[in-house]
């Protein structure tokens, strides 16, 4: 129906909502990861905290996910922000989702110092500041924060074939070079050399966010554990159904059959 | 779920009546409006309270062995009457709006002349006209009502198992314990099997409309419910008291307590545990059962998702079975805890094989 591509987003069922999802999510994950041009995966299990309750579990997950994808995707948005000073537009986050495969997000976040910059540097003229240590150090700092910490699919870095990184937020914080050797940082430790990286300037923002983007990585521990749940379920299911009509008739007879039914 | 009652005999039609009765004037209904009566005598049309009376339809009034007095416990002569009388009974069944309805509940005792032997007739008229799937609800008779009422479930439960979609079963023998004669027991023991039945079937209908993300729907009864055989339900409930008032909005305003939760988890686990280990309507081999359902309701706050969690994977375990469909049903208002069970196709039921045991020595010996 569209020319645009059509990506997905997709949720797997936790390891104790047992066999039957886990059997649905993998048959499912077949037949969505070959209908869009990519799907970004959230697995529950690495994210529900250990104590919630139904209600907050759930509110809190969604959250977490929409953050992640909201603030990938608005970097392509040519909205209000000021023009980046290394711009990242929609063809690069559509270049880097670009492998039919799934994918999986990295985010971390750090307040800004209230006085610009996170050490407290001002720019004033806007003009391309020399970096300091310190502000570089910071950045690369962030985006290895957003590969380490939880992704929204745990997997394998090595495993990806294209990465992106956008960093989002108050601009006076942005450092150029510390933004490149997180690139490098990154097409080293994801062993490709498709990495992307961009900003997207927030006027205004008193923080600075990493988005880490993996995609088409193959080494998801989650998703083979799945299928695996998945493969016993089927057999269960299986082997209660071919005696389900014989158990009842043993049931709902007696053993030498003297009785009638009533109909 | 949203379900249309059917009553047969004596039995059925007051558990109907004492279901339809609960609905009230409350604004959401699980029934829609649609609770009808049969039987073979008016006698019983007298006591109730809720089903309106254009609802109560007597059969076999002209019929030679009822002239509007009963079969006299005869089955053959209850499935008789209720062929005879087919057009009566399409006829009755013509106005009923199913649009609205996800199945239909015919509830029969299975020891009675009339709801032994009219209730699977129904059950074969109702499969044929609704599209919507038709369940049974079978009163299996207590010990101590005879050789004959024996005789009739065992023979009517083959005939109920063919007809629906599921059977669900409550034993009156595992009920009537203690004190008292079966009929001056009866309103607490219906109180006790249409509190299970609603809960697990009714599930979301009769509470104002909560969005919960894992909220049980009228798909995952009917799944749980597919599988043809005989389904035992369970259910335990607990006070909540004041926890979810005032201590549950201060204990939100000062972060959450690390004990205070896992006191809910441990609750919520051991209430799905006891729902199954305490009386079940039917008592069986819990391993035996194909699917299980379980529902969990009260207020969103007070249910912990990881006590749910580990009693639906307990569930899994104890029922060997992968289908244990989950879910819950917000009521922000409740001050009470309550797990629903469905044990759905149990195949080991002692108390199955002894009706069929004494009506074979019965049927010899006559």
């Amino acid at each position: 129906m569209y020319d645009e591509p059509v990506y997905g987003v997709a949720v797997l069922p936790g390891k104790y909502e047992g066999g039957r999802p886990a059997l649905n999510a993998a048959r499912s994950l077949q037949s969505f990861v070959e209908k869009v041009d990519n799907l970004v995966v959230f697995d529950n299990d690495a994210w529900r905290a250990r104590e919630q309750t139904i209600e907050e579990g759930y509110e809190e997950m969604n959250e977490e996910l929409a953050t992640r994808i909201v603030t990938l995707l608005a970097a392509g948005e040519r909205d209000i922000s000021e023009i980046a000073e290394n711009a990242m537009d929609s063809s690069d986050i559509m270049r880097t989702l670009d492998t039919g495969g799934i994918s999986s997000i990295g985010y971390a976040k750090t307040q800004v110092n209230e006085h610009g910059g996170i050490l407290g540097r001002f720019r004033e003229d806007g003009s391309d500041p020399t970096d300091g240590a310190g502000d570089a150090a910071k950045i690369k700092g962030i985006v290895r924060r957003a590969v380490n910490s939880r992704l929204t699919l745990p997997c394998e870095v090595s495993s990806a074939e294209r990465a992106l990184i956008v960093l989002s937020g108050a601009p006076e914080a942005f450092s150029r070079k510390g933004l490149e050797e997180a690139r490098r940082w990154l097409e080293r430790e994801a062993d490709t050399v498709e990495v992307l990286a961009g900003d997207d300037p927030r006027e205004g923002s008193t923080a600075i966010a990493a988005v880490v983007l993996l995609s088409n990585v193959t080494e998801t521990p989650r998703i083979d554990e799945i299928q695996s749940q998945a493969v016993d379920a089927q057999d269960k299911i299986r082997e209660q159904e071919s005696v389900r009509e014989e158990e009842i008739q043993d049931l709902i007879t007696d053993d030498d059959d003297e009785l009638d039914p009533v109909i | 779920m949203k379900f249309g009652l059917v009553g047969a005999g004596a039995a059925g039609g007051r558990i109907v009546d004492r279901m339809h009765g609960l609905e009230g004037t409350r604004e959401r209904t699980f029934s829609e409006g649609n609770a009808f009566v049969f039987d073979t005598s008016p006698e019983a049309f007298e006591e109730y309270a809720s089903v309106p009376a254009d609802r109560q339809i007597l059969l076999g009034d002209t019929h030679p062995d009822v002239r509007g007095e009963g079969t006299g416990g005869d089955i053959d002569t209850g499935a008789d009457v209720a062929r005879e009388e087919s057009n009566e009974i399409y006829r009755e069944f013509d106005g009923v709006e199913t649009n609205a309805l996800d199945a239909i509940l015919l509830v029969a005792g299975l020891g009675g002349g009339t709801g032994g032997g009219v209730g699977p007739v129904l059950l074969e008229h109702l499969q044929s006209i609704y599209e919507v799937p038709v369940y049974a609800l079978g009163i299996l008779p207590h010990d101590g009502e005879g050789d004959e009422r024996s005789l009739n479930a065992a023979r009517s439960l083959p005939s109920f198992v063919s007809e629906a979609e599921n059977v669900l079963l409550f034993d009156n023998d595992a009920w009537h314990t203690g004190e008292g004669s079966l009929e001056e027991r009866y309103p607490e023991l219906n109180d006790e099997l249409t509190r299970r039945v609603v809960s697990a079937l009714a599930a979301g209908e009769l509470d104002g409309a909560s969005v919960a993300e894992n909220r049980i729907d009228s798909s995952d009864i009917m799944r749980a419910l597919g599988t043809g055989g005989v389904s035992s339900v369970g259910y335990a409930s607990t006070d909540i008291g004041t926890d979810t008032g005032l201590l549950a909005w201060l204990r939100s305003l000062l972060g959450t307590d690390q004990e205070e939760e896992e006191t809910d988890a441990a609750r919520t686990n051991s209430l799905v545990r006891r729902a199954v280990n305490s009386r079940l309507t039917l008592p069986c081999e819990i391993a035996s059962a194909e699917r299980v359902l379980v529902v969990l309701s009260g207020p969103p706050s007070a249910c912990s998702r990881r006590g749910f969690e580990s009693a639906r994977y307990w569930l899994e375990e104890e029922a060997d079975t992968v289908e244990v469909l989950a879910g819950d049903q917000p009521r922000p208002g409740s001050s009470r805890l309550a797990a629903s069970v469905i044990l759905s196709n149990v195949t080991e039921v002692p108390r199955v094989d002894e009706l069929q045991s004494r009506a074979v020595a019965f049927q010899t010996g006559e």
